[in-house]
């Protein structure tokens, strides 16, 4: 394939979920380029939206590249450090960071030098992509130079983390990957001085699929079913965010009565997922009316999903540059009629945990996230709103989208950042999602599609959308109608690295599957 | 406080059902679900439709004991549904339930002719 030159501005078009922004690409030398990064992220001026390699000609064969991979860990028999591979490949670094007071979207391509094996750490400044660059060095055998904590995260079957607490009366106690429940698969390392726990470290990758390289060379269509498959309970967030980004990639955009299907959507997949939160919180503490009566709801919830859209979990709602196929005379009817019932049980029974001092006492002060770690990590989503930051896409880049609905950003009222503020957080959303879906349903009917752009043109697209845990943010490059590279950044991968920072703050033992739970992580998003 | 609790479980009354001899019939109303099973035999190879339309190449044309069949790897499948929809001889389908276990990787794979383990 002919090397394209992405950074062309003529690689990007304008489309609707990004009205009123300003899309610029700039191309640097990797040391400028992290130092700026780094620097508008540290002030708090900008946000990084994804952060990883842009394609190059290394990215070209995967096959090429995951023989080479099997080769140099068993050739050198060291499971601690991939092999160097600076081997003359050309190598760009790729953040796209936005600009809420310019409202900018800045596409930050920093170029290695070729046969260059490393590149400044970003996460030497900005600890939110610590894991993002650990997993970068993995895969690719370069260097972050400066990283203050690099250590393989890939291969937990090759490489578990080793415990830190050591001395007299010091515990480790390792769980999972196979939990209680049905909980995804992830390895917990604690070290607990009896009962408190010291320090805790989380191991995913359990569940990696390597999904951004299945889709490569595949049509953005096919693409748009793995991206739905990223993580069943974020479902619409991720196939909303790929669908906005390989629109923009396209050139086709979207229009105002798709995006008005996708916003409803996004809406009911966040209330069946607060309300699992909720029966999870309830059953973490003991409540076991309020979590089978929640439960109940979720239930009901996916049933209503399956009735409208014939998907439990809404997959095959949102399509590629057209509404969803969706009978909304029918559907409009049936949510308007059945959810009354569901919100006023649920109201319910909320109510009731929230005067309940059993339930109230175990969540206060449990799993505290410190403003300083939401801000340093770049938190997102309800983990990030219980710290009192305003971090919400739906009011920070696409408030257009919600004009005819109107959406507030809630934060918690107290902001104390621990379990019991992420519930209220939730409890305060439930409303408004309730609100939006209310305002949209009069709305729906009118069916549109978009033309579908050049078919053989070369571009770029980011698109972003929250989920019910945050921000997703996807980049997609496609050339001649077919996916080149893609980056997923799910809401989850912003917040696991202070989940083990929150777990030991001052907690014990039994506290962990409270935070656990308030924390509602997704590990298939992280995963992917 | 434990009054209004109780109240509130008693209230609803029983919602759950006797699984397994009283099993839920959800999932066959709605379009997409669980993974396809294969309910019988493919009577025109020469169309390949499922394989061209699988897009993550869970289905495909092979040779077994000399002649043409139809293989499914459920592990590779992300159930999105198009070989049910396109198949023009419904040789693909949706079980009932989700209610699969296999104990090998292999039995996951099934071919046109050693479908009767599947649903
Ligand atoms: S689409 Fe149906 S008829 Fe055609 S090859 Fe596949 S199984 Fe046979
Ligand atoms: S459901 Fe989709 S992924 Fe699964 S076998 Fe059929 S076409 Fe392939």
């Amino acid at each position: 394939m002919e090397t394209v030159d992405w950074v062309a501005p003529a690689r990007l078009a304008p489309t609707l979920p990004w009205q009123g922004w300003r899309m610029d690409a700039r191309r640097d030398g990797v040391e400028d380029m992290v130092a700026d990064v780094a620097q508008g992220l540290v002030s708090g001026r900008t946000e990084l939206l994804y952060y990883g390699f842009a394609p190059g000609d290394d990215l070209d064969d995967r096959a090429d590249r995951e023989a080479a991979g099997k080769r140099d860990r068993g050739a050198t028999g060291d499971r601690d450090a991939p092999a160097e591979r600076g081997d003359g490949r050309s190598r760009e670094l790729l953040a796209v960071t936005c600009d809420h007071s310019q409202r900018e979207v800045l596409w930050r391509f920093g170029r290695c030098e070729a046969g260059q094996s490393g590149f400044p750490s970003l996460a030497a400044h900005f600890k939110g992509v610590l894991w993002t660059e650990r997993e970068m060095w993995e895969k690719t055998g370069c260097t972050p130079v400066g990283h203050p904590d690099l250590r393989p995260i890939m291969h937990p079957e090759e490489c578990l983390p080793d415990p830190v607490a050591r001395g007299a009366g010091t515990f480790h106690l390792p769980l999972g990957p196979v939990r209680a429940d049905v909980s995804e698969s992830g390895f917990f390392l604690f070290d607990t001085l009896g009962e408190q726990i010291m320090h805790m470290q989380p191991q995913l990758f359990y569940k990696h699929r390597d999904i951004e390289s299945l889709a490569r060379g595949m049509s953005p269509e096919d693409a748009l079913l793995l991206a739905e498959r990223i993580s069943g309970t974020s479902t619409v967030a991720h196939a909303t965010a790929f669908c906005r980004a390989a629109e923009q990639a396209l050139g086709c955009g979207s229009s105002r009565e798709i995006e008005m299907e996708r916003v409803l959507f996004g809406e009911m997949e966040r209330l069946y997922n607060h309300v699992h939160d909720f029966s999870q919180l309830a059953s973490a503490t003991g409540m076991t009316v309020a979590q089978a009566q929640l439960a109940r709801a979720k239930e009901e919830l996916l049933r209503l999903n399956a009735q409208v859209t014939g998907s439990r979990y809404l997959r095959g709602a949102v399509a590629l540059g057209r509404s969803a196929s969706v009978d909304w005379a029918a559907g409009a009817a049936r949510l308007a009629a059945e959810l009354p019932a569901i919100d006023r049980r649920v109201r319910h029974f909320l109510e009731l945990l929230q005067n309940t001092p059993t339930f109230v006492d175990r969540l206060r002060p449990t799993g505290i996230v410190e403003e300083e770690w939401a801000k340093g990590y770049g938190t997102v989503g309800p983990v990030a709103r219980a710290c009192g930051l305003a971090v919400d896409v739906r009011s920070d880049c696409l408030s257009h989208l919600y004009e005819s609905t109107g959406h507030a950003c809630m934060t918690a009222e107290d902001a104390f950042g621990d379990a019991l503020s992420r519930f209220r957080v939730r409890v305060r959303e439930w409303g408004v999602s309730l609100d939006i879906v209310t305002k949209l349903l009069p709305l729906l009917g009118a069916s549109s599609s978009v033309d579908a752009g050049s078919p053989h043109a070369a571009g770029r697209g980011i698109g972003v959308a929250e989920s019910p845990r945050g921000r997703v943010g996807h980049v997609l490059f496609c050339d001649g109608g077919k996916v080149v590279s893609w980056g997923i950044r799910a809401a989850s991968a912003w917040n696991w690295p202070v989940f083990g920072l929150a777990t030991a703050n001052g907690n014990i033992q039994t506290d962990f599957p409270i935070i656990d739970a308030s924390f509602a992580l997704s590990y298939a998003g992280l995963d992917r | 406080m434990w009054a209004k609790w109780l109240l509130a479980g008693l209230a609803s009354g029983r919602v759950t059902t006797t699984y397994p001899r009283h099993r839920e019939r959800e999932l066959p109303k709605y379009r997409v679900h669980s993974v396809p099973v294969m309910n019988r035999p493919c009577s025109d190879f020469g169309c390949a439709e499922c394989a061209e339309a699988c897009p993550t190449d869970a289905i495909t044309i092979v040779q077994e004991r000399g002649r043409d069949a139809v293989r499914l790897d459920v592990a590779a499948c992300i159930a999105c549904g198009r070989c049910v929809d396109r198949c023009p001889d419904g040789v693909f389908a949706w079980p009932e339930a989700i209610d699969r276990a296999e104990a090998s990787r292999e039995r996951l794979i099934s071919t046109e002719e050693a479908t009767t383990h599947d649903g």
